[in-house]
């Protein structure tokens, strides 16, 4: 066999190697297991918290979304450092061109979510909101889904699962339900990416 | 013919840029522009030795500029393509097109 040869096989592997480089060039790996397992934390530890202090949110709407703005803020600046510190470590930069996307791609979900919050509380419908945050936050982890790793994707239909619980068969139990979703999904994933990263082993 | 043609296709392959590693590695700079070599190493799975000595290569054919500085009071490496790697990828990927369609031709001539 002359090796002088570049084959046509050759080619389409070369070919291919170039494509899968550049769908991993895309790809946000900076969130932590460390960061999600947080953020899974503040979940549970707010469910835990709301359901003690009886805060419902037909009863008590503001208690409700007092302690949900809270926890939704503390969750997102312990991601926030989670990741800074990541890329600290390997010595880039912490408002990187990927972070920007996958942030700019998370935003409108964030702002709808705000927008009926607002409404569902104006009409004294807030048990509908658990739910709704859960739908969106689901569409928008699923709308960045391509530039984060495949087990962000499942989240996100994990959320939307969850939402059509939380509509439909939870809507007495918000607590529950969040306890469930915004808590367990993301200790979940918390895990799975501690068993990844640490199983991952450089060539 | 085809494959001679093929074989004079394969000598003017780029053989800088046609070895595995610096492929995947000068793939991801088209793709993100300057990158730390931190990253690289991280997204492309390295060592810092392996991936050292195909930034050296790269440097010596001037494919590649480097710029170090201090962020944090830490040493920070990054890379960029030059225009003449851009180039001669674009001219490698082109030249692996040709292949493949002549491939195609061939086989659908058989």
């Amino acid at each position: 066999m002359n090796r002088d040869i570049l084959s046509h096989d050759e080619a389409a592997e070369s070919l291919e190697a170039i494509r899968s480089v550049l769908d991993r060039a895309t790809r946000y790996t900076h969130v932590t297991w460390a960061g999600v397992f947080l953020v899974g934390l503040v979940g549970v530890l707010a469910s835990g918290f709301g359901w003690v202090c009886q805060l419902s949110p037909s009863e008590s709407p503001e208690g409700f979304l007092y302690l949900w703005c809270g926890a939704l803020l503390t969750a997102l600046s312990l991601g926030f450092c989670a990741t800074a510190q990541k890329a600290r470590r390997a010595r880039e930069p912490v408002l990187s061109r990927k972070l920007l996307l996958v942030s700019v791609g998370l935003f409108p979900s964030f702002v709808v979510a705000g927008l009926l919050t607002v409404l569902f509380a104006d009409a004294g419908t807030l048990e509908f909101a658990p739910g709704a945050w859960m739908a969106l936050y689901g569409l928008g982890i699923l709308g960045v889904g391509h530039l984060l790793d495949w087990e962000f994707q499942l989240t996100g239909w994990g959320f939307l699962v969850a939402s059509a619980a939380a509509l439909f068969l939870l809507r007495a139990s918000p607590h529950a339900s969040m306890l469930v979703s915004f808590g367990g999904i993301h200790l979940g994933l918390g895990f799975f990416r501690y068993y990844k990263e640490r199983t991952w082993q450089p060539k | 013919m085809a494959a001679e043609m093929k074989l004079s296709q394969y000598q003017s392959l780029n053989p800088v840029i046609h070895e595995k590693t610096r492929l995947a590695i000068m793939t991801y700079l088209i793709s993100v522009g300057e990158t730390a070599f931190t990253e690289l190493k991280t997204e492309l799975r390295l060592t810092d030795g392996n991936l050292n000595l195909h930034m050296k290569v790269f440097e010596k054919h001037r494919f590649v500029k480097v710029s170090k500085a201090f962020i944090d009071r830490r040493p920070r490496t990054t890379y960029a393509i030059t225009d003449k790697g851009r180039r001669a990828f674009e001219e490698y990927v082109s030249l692996l097109e040709r292949i493949l369609s002549l491939g195609r031709r061939s086989r659908l001539q058989e």
